[in-house]
């Protein structure tokens, strides 16, 4: 468990240094920056907050930006610290959502924006329980790999929000909002096997399509999916490209993309959860 | 300028560079750079054997040469060129000649 703490809001001042390291959208946002600092690192998100990582002992400080709630902060930390953190320690997290299909789970991974909750929600929705919508926690068993459950909680923009929880409250646009696992969109609580992952596309395909990945074009899509607190430091980069490696050696994985129209849900739900059941027979 | 390797020029691996093999493949990733490189079969046998100390060109032919079905002169040719491509890209270096 991380000590962690949460100090009031502050305004965020220019860091006297140059990021070693900086996440950056397809668009050419950055989204978080990662800085060095005397007792270990502090990941800024800009104009959200900034995240103090004591290296000794892991504990975190996060300081809200100025108008940043603090409750929102709290899912940064959540969706990327923890998990970066769990990865620094030697554990198996990426960016993405998951679901029950059969007797298994299937991740869905991509970039931010990709679908990743829409698409847990609409097998939610569809009889088939999320895990967890952001990040996928992995665990090895004897049996092999489980995916971890994580909050009963989807975080939908206001367009996913209508679609899948027409009942509750409308979210404001552009932002998201949070629904609690429900009888329409349930939560599955325990851990389940890992069946498959998915990669999704950037939804510019008219067609729902699945194509196998080889495990070495697997690895290297994988690995981009990871929460690395520091690249530069190497025995644990490559500690963590060792534990990818074998999850992509062991684990089917395939390229997905299907055009991002509400309509289409149904049919790619069809198509992944037929072909996911299907392989479980074989 | 590229330099000309001779057959005995000697390499190892990049300390930067870690490699695996899935599914047939072997993945080298520069842990400097973050790139991501792809060997084949025999590239990740070259590999292999520059990881278990067979260090010079003509070693690393010998290699090949026992464990794949081709001529010599081809194997030193397409040995020649994976490694020249491999320094190039600063995943070997050239420890001597």
């Amino acid at each position: 468990m991380t000590p962690f703490s949460m100090l009031n809001q502050q305004p965020q001042d220019e860091i006297p240094a140059s990021p070693y390291d900086c996440w950056v959208t397809p668009d050419g946002d950055e989204t978080a920056q990662f800085y060095r600092t005397a007792t270990g690192y502090c990941v800024r998100f800009p104009d959200q907050a900034d995240f103090l990582i004591d290296v000794d002992s892991l504990s975190v400080q996060c300081i809200p930006a100025d108008g940043m709630a603090q409750d929102d902060a709290l899912i940064l930390y959540y969706n990327s610290i923890q998990p970066m953190l769990g990865n620094y320690r030697g554990q198996l997290h990426m960016h993405a959502s998951a679901v029950r299909c059969g007797t298994g789970a299937i991740g869905f991974l991509g970039l931010s924006r990709r679908g990743k909750t829409t698409l847990a929600g609409a097998f939610a929705s569809a009889g088939h329980p999320f895990l967890t919508e952001d990040v996928l926690s992995i665990t090895i068993s004897e049996d092999g790999y489980l995916v971890q459950p994580s909050r009963p909680v989807l975080r939908l923009f206001s367009d996913s929000a209508a679609l899948l929880a027409p009942h509750e409250p409308e979210a404001e646009s552009g932002k998201k909002i949070s629904f609690s696992a429900q009888t329409s969109l349930p939560h599955w609580s325990r851990p389940c096997p890992l069946t498959a992952l998915f990669l999704l596309g950037p939804g510019e395909s008219e067609i729902t399509s699945i194509e196998r990945l080889q495990p070495a074009d697997a690895l290297t899509q994988l690995m981009r999916h990871s929460f690395i607190l520091d690249v530069e430091d190497r025995p644990r980069l490559k500690a963590h490209f060792d534990r990818i490696a074998a999850l992509a050696r062991a684990t089917s994985c395939f390229a997905l993309d299907y055009p991002r129209r509400y309509g289409e849900l149904h049919k790619v739900i069809e198509t992944v959860s037929t072909m996911v059941t299907g392989e479980q027979i074989d | 300028m590229t330099k000309v390797f001779d057959l005995q020029d000697r390499f190892a691996p990049g300390a930067d560079v870690v490699a695996r093999e899935v599914g047939g493949e072997t993945i080298l990733l520069d842990l400097g750079t973050g790139t991501y490189f792809g060997l084949n079969e025999v590239g990740g046998k070259l590999w292999q054997s520059l990881e278990a100390g067979q260090r010079s060109i003509s070693e690393l032919c010998d290699t090949v040469e026992q464990t794949f079905d081709a001529k010599r002169d081809i194997i030193e040719r397409d040995v020649v060129a994976l490694v020249q491509d491999l320094a190039n890209r600063n995943l070997i270096i050239l420890e001597s000649t």
